[in-house]
């Protein structure tokens, strides 16, 4: 009999364990339930077979997290394409800002520059109308060169933006590999390194915002293999680096830096995360900004100057060409000035067609009105309309980059809730598992006195 | 599905989010009565707006160029107006003077008053317009006619586009008005008058009587011209000026905001948000243990 009531104290101190730990992992849980990464625990009990000394009681056998490999990797997943067009979405509002502001365009200089020349066919031999028509002309060359020196600064910022993912990236990185080490370390403690695991999540997921991430598991260590930028960028504890250069085109160069010090080249693969929308809005969206912008400029300042360099100035020379720029379209916004011959004198701005018809013609000045409607030869439209499908076509880029987030944070949100509803915390159910356990260690210990008060009585029988 | 606490959160401020960004939006419209401002509001509408800007642009630029053509035209047309009188009454001189009754005292008299009419014709074909002298053809910096009534104008033409590629002289000949090249010379006629008076050649008078008629049907064929182009300039200067205001209308059909409309989304947006703040509130001052 005394050994029965001494087996059943035993359990009811098991229990009491038991229940405590459980309290326990649920004060945890309610403690982090807005932590970032945090995922919820649970205790494992068990109940322990008595065999062959009589009755059984409780054993915690491990502490789990409600962790979801498959939901987790749609997260990352759709995290690094939803940070590929935020970054993307930023860069192309800023390149829409230099192209196509709301006032003093290239397309308003281009129009303004038309308006002053039809007052020159009205009155051709007018030096404030002729002044009037350099000062536009300035205006002009300057807002093309002043869009192209924006452009090209907006490219230097994009690849400092980008250098500075990297690095962030790369603080990361060495946290994560650290964390695989101490995870294997804790693999067989009683939570298995819980912690170590939330805070790994939380990085990989950082990493997957900036490149874009991939992970497998490595189920006899623990330890999660990092792919990013197609290629491995965690292996255990061996980590790489990630190095954003330029390539000898000017475009990014993205590589990982192997332990050993090995170079691979990922570029063409990094089209996740912040890395992935700041290559394609640099190297893909500015740079066609760039080329449509120059393309423009050569054709508006070589049709000009055709149709400039076969009038009469008021001197009665002939053959000065207006603006002065590069040789080819590549650099033509850029370099784009007033031809050093014309500017400053606006009596040499052509309107006459022939020196015999100086300085009332206007033959001239019809030409280069002309010009402005006229289809320019890389576009096949007129220079204002170039200008409209060039912003267009950046306005297009921007909204349909701001349709994919909106796409995007609509999937991540619905994995999102999918990823919380199974390894967040909530806290109404922690409320209930709260008294659960309460209450389940309160009748332990209920179990522990009446035990105690029956050996009592049992000893008091025997006296 | 396990409903947590980060999910009510998240949840909130997204919503929260999406209201503030409507309620911005809708401002943003109101209050600039701007549908499109930025390329990426919609590209198509603001390209077609750019396009529609540009042609408005360039259309008001014509339609001034032919006013401001149209305006020398009329000082011109009334030039010649006036020129056509001095002949009227160099002619009228001439018959008078022809008649048999009159003496050569008389006569000489006359001639002081063709040598007037000269000089005043002289002064009419040098008149100046906004653009310079109008009878100097392109040149139009130095008097076309010289106090010796020879013509150092020349017979270049100055157009005016009224549409992209088709366009209108806006300019006059001096020489068909004032010279040979019209068929007379009114200056020579004058003369030729004002010497016939002085001597008393009542044949040179008689036969002056033809030749200031047909300097004057010259002048008035060429101010029959002048008032054809201007009646041209003004009515393309009118077309131009109406497409430039269809142009507008259309621009400001793809780019502006009705206001109905963008009011009332405003006020939508704005109950929304605040809707949505109470809410957000309430699940934020969660949870259900403070209910």
């Amino acid at each position: 009999m005394a050994s029965s009531l001494t087996a059943l104290l035993g359990i009811a101190r098991d229990g009491a364990v038991a229940q405590q730990a459980a309290l326990q992992t649920t004060g945890e849980n309610i403690a982090n339930a807005s932590t970032p990464g945090y995922v919820r625990r649970a205790v494992v009990m068990s109940a322990r077979s008595g065999f062959p000394n009589g009755p059984g009681g409780v054993d915690v056998t491990r502490t789990t997290r409600a962790f979801d490999g498959f939901v987790t990797r749609r997260v990352l997943d759709e995290q690094g394409k939803l940070s590929a067009g935020q970054s993307r979405e930023g860069a192309l509002a800023q390149i829409q800002g230099i192209v196509a502001p709301e006032t003093g365009s290239v397309g308003d200089q281009i129009e303004a520059l038309a308006v002053a020349f039809q007052q020159l066919v009205g009155f051709p031999g007018d030096l404030a109308v002729r002044g009037n028509v350099l000062s536009k002309a300035e205006s002009v060359a300057q807002t093309f060169h002043d869009t192209a020196a924006s452009l090209l600064g907006q490219r230097d910022d994009l690849f400092r933006n980008a250098q500075g993912v990297a690095s962030d990236l790369n603080q990361r990185l060495v946290a994560i590999g650290d964390l695989n080490a101490k995870i294997a370390q804790a693999k067989d403690s009683p939570d298995g390194g819980a912690g170590l695991r939330d805070q790994r999540d939380q990085l990989v997921r950082e990493v997957g915002q900036r490149i874009g991430a991939r992970v497998v598991e490595d189920p006899s260590t623990g330890a999660w293999t990092l792919f990013g930028g197609g290629t491995v960028l965690i292996d255990a504890e061996r980590v790489s680096s990630v190095d954003v250069g330029l390539d000898p085109t000017g475009n990014l160069q993205i590589q990982a830096r192997r332990p050993g010090g090995a170079l691979i080249d990922m570029t063409t693969k990094v089209v996740e995360g912040s890395l992935g929308g700041l290559r394609e809005a640099r190297d893909t969206d500015l740079v066609s900004a760039q080329t449509k912008l120059d393309a423009l400029a050569f054709d508006f300042a070589s049709s000009i100057n055709v149709a400039h360099s076969a009038g009469f100035g008021l001197d009665g020379v002939s053959g000065r060409p207006l603006f002065a720029t590069s040789a080819t379209a590549t650099g033509a916004a850029y370099a784009m000035t007033l031809d050093p011959a014309v500017a400053g004198r606006p009596g040499r701005l052509a309107a006459s067609a022939t020196a015999i018809d100086v300085p009332g013609g206007n033959g001239a000045a019809l030409s280069i009105v002309k010009t402005f409607d006229a289809n320019l030869p890389t576009s096949g439209l007129p220079p204002r309309d170039t200008f409209a499908a060039l912003g267009a076509d950046i306005g297009t880029r921007l909204s349909s980059a701001s349709a994919e987030i909106e796409l995007r944070q609509g999937t991540l949100g619905q994995v999102d809730s999918l990823r919380e509803s199974q390894s967040g915390v909530s806290v109404e159910e922690e409320m209930v598992d709260l008294t659960r356990f309460q209450r389940a260690f309160e009748a332990s210990i209920k179990v522990l006195r009446t035990v105690d008060e029956l050996l009592d009585q049992l000893i008091q029988s025997k006296r | 599905m396990r409903i947590t606490e980060n999910m009510r959160v998240s949840s909130a401020v997204a919503t929260q989010q999406r209201m503030a960004e409507r309620v911005q939006r809708a401002t943003e419209v109101a209050s600039s009565g701007a549908r499109v401002g930025k390329a990426s509001d919609d590209p198509s509408a603001w390209a077609t707006g750019q396009t529609h800007a540009g042609r408005s642009a360039a259309a008001k630029a014509r339609s001034k160029v032919l006013d401001r053509a149209a305006s020398d035209l009329e000082v011109a047309e009334g030039a010649l107006a006036s020129a056509v009188d001095v002949m009227a009454r160099a002619r009228a001189i001439a018959t008078q003077m022809a008649n048999g009754s009159m003496d050569a005292a008389t006569r000489k008299n006359a001639a002081i008053e063709v040598d007037a009419l000269r000089d005043q014709l002289l002064g009419l074909a040098n008149t100046q317009g906004g653009a310079g002298y109008v009878f100097g053809g392109t040149k139009t910096d130095v008097p076309p006619f010289t106090p010796g009534y020879a013509f150092v104008g020349n017979t270049g033409t100055r157009a005016a586009e009224i549409a992209p590629g088709t366009t209108l002289v806006t300019n006059l000949s001096g020489a068909r008005a004032f010279t040979t090249a019209g068929g007379r010379d009114p200056f020579a006629d004058l003369g030729a008058l004002a010497t016939a008076l002085r001597t008393n050649a009542v044949a040179g008078i008689t036969a002056a009587i033809d030749t200031t008629e047909a300097g004057r049907r010259q002048l008035s064929d060429v101010r029959s011209d002048a008032g054809l182009t201007l009646e041209r300039a003004r009515s393309a200067s009118e077309v131009l000026g109406n497409l430039a205001l269809q142009l507008d209308k259309a621009r400001a059909g793809e780019l502006e905001a009705d206001a109905a409309p963008a009011f009332t989304e405003l006020k939508n947006a704005s109950d929304a948000y605040d809707r949505s703040l109470t809410v957000t509130k309430q699940i934020l001052s969660l949870s259900s243990l403070a209910r």
